[in-house]
């Protein structure tokens, strides 16, 4: 019994763990992964400013969607700013898609504030640059550097 | 008029149990991140369900007595308190996801986040569960459940090739960038979704619950038969929707509020009211079949008076065991830890000890002692022991392979 326990407890924690880098593929696999889950916020929040363009989704269910968006794109840049670059390719790697991380978090972070103050409009106004970062990021996760 | 009620309990454990946080989350998932290409669990995993439950059934509606109940008699204590600690630890992930779920639908229809949520939630279950017959529950949360129509209503009006979308689904392939050990996992989570053990306890427990006896099997059997592929087919509707929509874009699923894009894209604010009503009413549905689950599964046990049948009095034990499963239940979705990590957790988990569940069903349904004339057909011992070959190395697969590929990232 204590064995499946422990067992069980090794899997959660194991599964939930950010491995190291310790070559610049393995970073680079890594800097595709988190562009692929930041691109996946991206869409989200801007799926949300189309649909409240269109007047088809209702403020609280908006708020959330965006609201959890970029939640998930703040853990997405945190986890990938706790794994260190391995050598100076790695480095320009993290630049890189710093900088689109940066630009994807502003972004979502005035979704939230858009959604959340009922600002309709502001937020179709993101919808394009939404899109932008988001095929951005696609053809980062394509070819990281 | 009274059979055709009768049907609705089939309904009731096809939405508020097939279709759960689980099936949610687990059919939007998959769709979102495969396509089409793992479609094919589900009809294979409502095959299952259809089979364990109808026997399960049958057994209650023959011998008068829960599942576990026999179990222990048939194959003692030993082996019973394995199954009972393996079903008891998944039915307890299942009832956290499910409460945590509910909070999840009622922030999504008001913002108030579903933390504040979770305390009331446990109350509500709880107070159902004292106060409310067994037939109007199940009435009520089988009903309103079926607003989970929405989302085929949103696959309709979507407008998909259905042509290709078949074609997608019978020749499955890998998408560009995901390899086999993610497939492979997350078709086990699917499958673990779809035969969740306490489906069948509460499916058992309930046949006594309204007294079943040999007269009713064909209403079991219609139960089973028509219940669980309507929750199948509300599945297919969930993941053809996120393949249609999701899928092309990169949207991943990891909130309850993305399961819902497809309806929000096809019907709008109306299709969202529905797809709410669904969220709430069929993780509610299934926090009450949980919930009822643990304390059915321990009172049968160890041989206490259990159900709703009886007077709260005289089952306390049962009903003691049911409000302290909640409380800690809602004790651990308050940590904050990830609700739909939880279910996705609590479907791989539910696959590894799917065997211990099942099993002695078999085992039961078999034996003359109990069940008279009414064992199981060589078509049903067939498919029965095929089914538990492939539960076994489901089993065995499910926790290396979560593993490998660190819970299907």
């Amino acid at each position: 019994m204590r064995v499946a326990a422990a067992g069980v407890l090794l899997a959660v924690v194991a599964t939930g763990c950010v491995g190291p880098s310790r070559t610049a593929e393995d970073y680079k696999n890594k800097a595709a992964n988190t562009a692929e889950a930041v691109a996946s916020s991206v869409q989200t929040a801007r799926f949300g400013a189309q649909a409240a363009h269109d007047k088809r989704i209702t403020a609280a269910y908006l708020s959330r969607l965006v609201a959890e968006a970029e939640e998930d794109a703040l853990a997405a840049q945190a986890s990938f700013d706790s794994v260190q670059p391995p050598d100076h390719d790695a480095d320009e790697v993290h630049d890189h898609l710093d900088e689109l991380l940066t630009d994807a978090l502003d972004l979502l972070r005035s979704a939230r504030l858009a959604a959340r103050r009922g600002h309709d409009d502001e937020l179709a106004a993101l919808t394009e640059p939404l899109s932008k970062v988001g095929d951005k990021l696609d053809a980062f996760e394509q070819d990281p550097k | 008029v009274k059979k055709l009620l009768q049907v609705t309990l089939g309904i009731l454990t096809a939405i508020g149990g097939f279709v759960d946080i689980g099936d949610l989350v687990a059919n939007a998932l998959v769709g979102a991140r495969f396509g089409m290409a793992l479609a094919w669990v589900v009809p294979v995993g409502v095959l299952g369900i259809c089979l364990f439950a109808e026997m399960s059934g049958r057994v209650a509606a023959v011998s008068h007595r829960g599942v576990f109940d026999l179990v222990r008699e048939r194959l003692g204590p030993r082996v019973a308190l394995a199954n009972l600690v393996a079903s008891a630890f998944v039915n307890f992930l299942t009832m956290t996801a499910e409460v945590a779920g509910v909070a999840l639908a009622l922030e999504l229809a008001t913002s108030v986040n579903y933390l504040l949520w979770i305390p009331l939630v446990a109350f509500l279950v709880w107070v159902v569960i004292w106060r409310m017959k067994f037939d109007s529950m199940e009435r009520m949360f089988g009903l309103a459940g079926l607003c989970l129509i929405v989302f085929a209503v949103a696959l309709w009006k979507l407008g998909p090739d259905w042509g290709h979308l078949i074609h997608l689904a019978t020749h499955p392939s890998l998408p560009d960038g995901e390899g086999l050990p993610t497939y492979l996992y997350y078709g086990i989570a699917l499958f673990g979704a779809a035969m969740t053990p306490y489906e069948v306890f509460f499916f058992s427990s309930g046949a006594v619950e309204e007294k079943w006896s040999t007269e009713d099997l064909m209403v079991e059997r219609a139960n089973v038969y028509i219940g669980f592929p309507l929750g199948g087919a509300l599945s297919l509707a969930i993941m053809a929707g996120a393949a249609l929509l999701l899928f092309p874009v990169g949207i991943g699923v990891d909130h309850l509020s993305q399961v819902g894009l497809p309806v929000v894209a096809a019907l709008g604010k109306l299709g969202i009211a529905f797809a709410l009503v669904g969220f709430f009413a069929a993780t509610f549905g299934a926090a009450l079949e949980t919930a009822l689950s643990s304390g059915y599964t321990v009172a049968q046990y160890f041989g206490w008076q259990w159900g709703k049948f009886v007077a709260p009095r005289e089952a306390s034990r049962f009903h003691l065991f049911v409000l302290l499963s909640l409380i800690a239940g809602a004790g651990v979705a308050l940590t904050t830890l990830d609700p739909i990590k939880l279910t996705e957790y609590s479907i791989v988990f539910s696959a590894v000890a799917l065997p211990l569940t099942y099993f002695p069903i078999l085992v039961i349904a078999n034996d003359a002692e109990y069940m008279g004339d009414k064992t199981n057909s060589r078509v049903t011992n067939a498919l029965g022991t095929a089914y538990l070959v492939l539960l076994c190395l489901v089993s065995l697969a499910a926790i290396p392979l979560m593993l490998a590929t660190k819970a299907g990232m």
